[in-house]
């Protein structure tokens, strides 16, 4: 409710400061302030810092005398963002590794091992800063001044969770405002109350009744609540992340800035590579345009390609958190799409696994090698021997591949989840060992779940329709609508709200 | 609120062009969210949402915060009371206040009234009257022997409190799972403790608890959230933080809630609040801790476990990191420096464990211990428990 009241104060004001673009920006550049100091004012003086030593950096590399310097300019500036980033979020993780590592030697730096605070956002805005860099060194963005760069990593409603927006795309937005005399208020409605929905409903009621409990407890369940608490934390972060960025999206709609789409079902994705162009699409193309690419890409030979793709998602995975559970995480996909372009290579140069001369001498180790040839004795005592008929290569249903990407996804989500290595080990080894009916799965849960599932297959045309209907009524009614739902989220929401998931990253 | 007939009304955006045929054998692809209809759908004509004027938006905006506000009334008052103490809970609190009166004046809170009904919910705190505290509480609790746990009467525990109980309760239920002879429930509440019966009142909602679960063993930790000034059921401050006074009523408080279980059937545990890495919070800690062992001391159904010498430095200070007998280092805090990491809670869960569970006789005779004080007679709940 506290953000209810600031936004709608923030609202007001901004429409009327609009025409005004230096006092518009100050004071979106204000609230900003105000928002990320209500969740920990200390830190303020460190966004501040970021936004000035970037804008600083931004005009640097546009005013570098040479391409060589201009590099060199990219790569200071990303570097000091790495460091801020690198400082605050994985310090004590990188202590902690060399404690274990030296402490056989006796040379273990135990006064090192203190708690480093993480700031809230500093992902985000990091992931903004080098992105804007980058960009200004590849020709794409030109520098901005120290108000629009500073209204561009700070912009409250992206600051603390996302989307990772480009400069590209709000830079402009701030040049050439939007018009005040048509905002497209419906969408915007529609997509927080969605957020709402998925956040206090779906997510926290999955979280407190099933997910929490099991992850907390990993040795304490059966495997029918592990496997229901598996299924129910892929929602749960789909239905709180998605959720968030769909208030994020449709409160920056309102006061006029667009954002990119940072989700689009993914759980109906029929490869892993679908799944992340369908999956915090802003990371993954952040991912891929300043990380993937810079590293060679698939431009370097097939090896390459997956050593690349590796290692962006072990990249990937560090940046979610300093812990070994997201370098697994980040392999495990890593492992997954190599595995994936691997196997597509195969059928795309008519070499499906299935043909595979290793495989197949396995197969027939194992006593699973292909039907023996037909023996013919004719009459004069040859022996003919017929190959088994060919068995041609069957394109896989798209929703086998669904089901399997979605499985694939969600056993991820342990490591994800999980705090500690063993816990998520402990969790899938009972998934196989542990045969116990539910404790905790209870038919709400699961029906939330399944209905979480099946709305991923809504086609997108059904809600641009329902917009398109709710827009023409009067924006009375629609204010009516809304406020009824927020009741519901009041009452079908469990009491105490958990905090987004992705706060922390 | 104003309102405009469609007509009048300009669109979001300007018609699309034509969007361009599909290539020959390619799927017409889904449109993205973020697209018009008009754009991605040209099977649907010109079907464009309508925009609406700034202003507009704004008072449509704010209607329905306030619409809202009305009808939940009831839960934003409780919302309010949550806030951390300051000028902004004063004036939020008084605001739900206000807007609590004209919803309850023309009844629009009536609809969640219901339905809060309907779900069990309740937007006010139950009422307690704490049992009468004796100058010297008896030494020992009048009545029977400890009873013998067995895999048909297993041993039920309870563990209550905060978010830090939530934590230590998953862990306990961990540390002892596959034991056939314990049962457990937890009801831990974030944000919750003694100060604020206005917002979650323990001893009320510990009393339903005793009432409706039979347990052997209540496990309860609050104690990190009471930094500050306490109140009672109405929201009225009572005493502020740092006084004489806060002391006495929190004393009071501790008490009170002891002796709440003393019914001769219970045994409490309570688990005292960690050291906390915060210069403000770490003196009412302190004297929290205090308060329990204190009260602790002179009734013997209540015992302590002590987890703020148990969780600190080699010096009894304030630590990030602890080192275990003859382990590696471990983080114990997480980055608020109060809430307990797994490592820790491990340790604390042990500790918690031994406190009170050679005190019960098992059918099996393997770790029993039998203490000479007494507790309760074999129960027959059949409710469903969490397996140990």
């Amino acid at each position: 409710m506290t953000f209810a009241v600031f936004f709608v104060v923030v609202l007001g004001i901004s429409w009327r400061l609009q025409p005004r673009p230096v006092a518009w920006k100050l004071f979106l550049l204000g609230a900003s302030y105000v928002f990320y100091g209500w969740w920990d004012a200390r830190f303020l003086l460190l966004l501040a810092v970021s936004q000035v030593g970037n804008t600083i950096g931004g005009y640097a590399i546009a005013r570098a005398p040479s391409e060589h310097a201009r590099k060199w300019a990219v790569r200071l500036g990303v570097a000091g963002n790495l460091a801020l980033l690198g400082f605050f979020k994985y310090y004590g993780f990188f202590v902690e590794t060399l404690v274990s590592l030296l402490r056989p030697l006796g040379l273990a730096p135990t006064p090192l091992l203190i708690e480093i605070a993480l700031p809230v956002g500093i992902s985000f805005f990091t992931f903004c800063a080098i992105s804007y860099l980058v960009d200004i060194g590849r020709g794409k963005v030109r520098p901005a001044n120290v108000l629009d760069v500073s209204l561009f990593l700070a912009f409250f409603p992206h600051l603390v969770a996302g989307p990772i927006v480009r400069a590209s795309e709000f830079l402009p937005q701030l040049r050439r405002p939007a018009r005040a005399d048509s905002v497209d208020a419906t969408r915007a409605a529609r997509l927080i109350g969605r957020g709402l929905v998925k956040k206090v409903i779906v997510a926290n009621v999955i979280a407190q009744v099933l997910a929490d409990p099991v992850f907390g407890s990993p040795g304490a369940y059966g495997n029918f609540d592990i496997l229901a608490a598996i299924y129910g934390y892929a929602i749960q972060i789909y239905a709180d992340f998605s959720g968030y960025t769909d208030i994020a999206i449709g409160a920056a709609l309102l006061l006029g800035i667009k954002f990119p789409d940072n989700f689009d079902r993914p759980y109906t994705a029929v490869s892993l590579q679908d799944f992340w162009r369908r999956w915090h699409m802003t990371l993954s193309r952040w991912l891929r345009d300043y990380l993937y690419i810079p590293l060679g890409g698939n431009r370097g030979g097939e090896r390459a390609t997956y050593r690349n793709l590796v290692l962006t998602m072990v990249l990937g995975g560090l940046w979610h958190g300093a812990s070994w559970t997201f370098v697994v995480w980040g392999t495990y996909h890593g492992a997954g799409l190599a595995a994936e372009r691997w196997l597509e290579r195969r059928h795309r140069e008519d070499r499906p696994l299935t043909a595979s001369p290793r495989l197949a001498a396995l197969r027939e180790q194992l006593g699973f090698g292909p039907p023996p040839p037909a023996v013919e004795e004719r009459a004069d005592g040859t022996v003919i021997l017929e190959d088994p008929p060919l068995v041609p290569e069957r394109t896989p249903s798209p929703w086998l591949a669904r089901l399997w990407v979605f499985h694939f996804v969600a056993i991820g989500w342990v490591f994800f989840r999980s705090e500690t290595l063993s816990g998520a080990l402990t969790l899938l080894g009972r998934l196989f060992t542990a045969w116990h009916g539910p404790e905790v799965t209870t038919l709400a849960v699961g029906l939330a779940i399944a209905a979480s599932l099946a709305a991923q297959y809504v086609p997108a045309r059904v809600g641009l329709w329902a917009e398109w209907r709710v827009s023409h009524l009067p924006p009375v009614v629609q204010a009516i609508g809304f406020a009824l739902v927020l009741l519901a989220c009041n009452i079908l929401g469990p009491q105490g709200v958990a905090p987004f998931i992705y706060f922390q990253f | 609120m104003t309102s405009t007939r469609p007509s009048d009304r300009r669109s979001t955006r300007r018609p699309a062009p034509p969007a361009r045929p599909p290539a020959a054998g390619a799927r017409r692809a889904e449109p993205r969210e973020a697209d018009d209809v008009t754009r991605s759908d040209p099977h649907h004509g010109r079907r464009v949402r309508l925009g609406m004027p700034a202003m507009t938006a704004w008072k449509a905006t704010l209607g329905s915060i306030v619409l809202f506000a009305l009808l939940a009334s009831g839960s934003l008052v409780k919302s309010a009371r949550g806030q951390e103490e300051g000028w902004q809970r004063d004036v939020l609190l008084g605001t739900a206040r206000g807007i609590d009166r004209v919803s309850n004046l023309l009844a629009l809170n009536r609809p969640l009234d219901w339905a809060n009904g309907l779900l069990d919910r309740e937007d006010v705190e139950p009422a307690i009257e704490f049992p009468p505290v004796t100058v010297a509480p008896p030494s020992t609790p009048s009545t029977t022997l400890p009873r013998i746990v067995s895999a048909t009467d297993p041993l039920r525990v309870g563990i209550y409190g905060d978010s830090q109980a939530k934590d230590l309760g998953r862990q306990l239920i961990q540390l002892a799972a596959g034991d056939p002879l314990m049962t457990w429930a937890e009801h831990g509440r974030v944000s919750t403790g003694l100060a604020r019966p206005d917002y979650y009142n323990w001893p009320a909602r510990l009393q339903e608890l005793l009432a409706t679960e039979d347990r052997d063993v209540i496990v309860f930790m609050t104690g990190s959230n009471d930094s500050q000034t306490l109140q009672d059921r109405e929201g009225n401050a009572v005493a502020a933080v740092g006084t004489p006074e806060w002391e006495e009523e929190y004393r009071r408080r501790v008490a009170g809630l002891m002796d709440l279980v003393n019914n001769g059937r219970h045994r409490l545990v309570w688990v005292t609040v960690p050291l906390v890495g915060n210069s403000k919070l770490a003196p009412t800690m302190a004297l929290i801790n205090r308060i329990i062992r204190d009260q602790a001391a002179t009734r013997s159904w209540v015992t302590v476990a002590d987890a703020e010498p148990l969780l600190a430095g080699p010096n009894g200070e304030y630590v990030d990191y602890i080192t275990p007998d003859g382990k590696a280092p471990a983080r114990c805090r997480r980055s608020d420096h109060v809430h307990l990491t797994l490592a820790c809670l491990d340790i604390l869960a042990e500790h918690v464990l031994g406190a009170f569970r050679d005190a019960f006789p098992r059918a099996d005779a393997t770790t029993t211990t039998v203490p000479s004080a007494s507790t309760t007679a074999p129960s027959n709940s059949e409710e469903a428990d969490q397996p140990g």
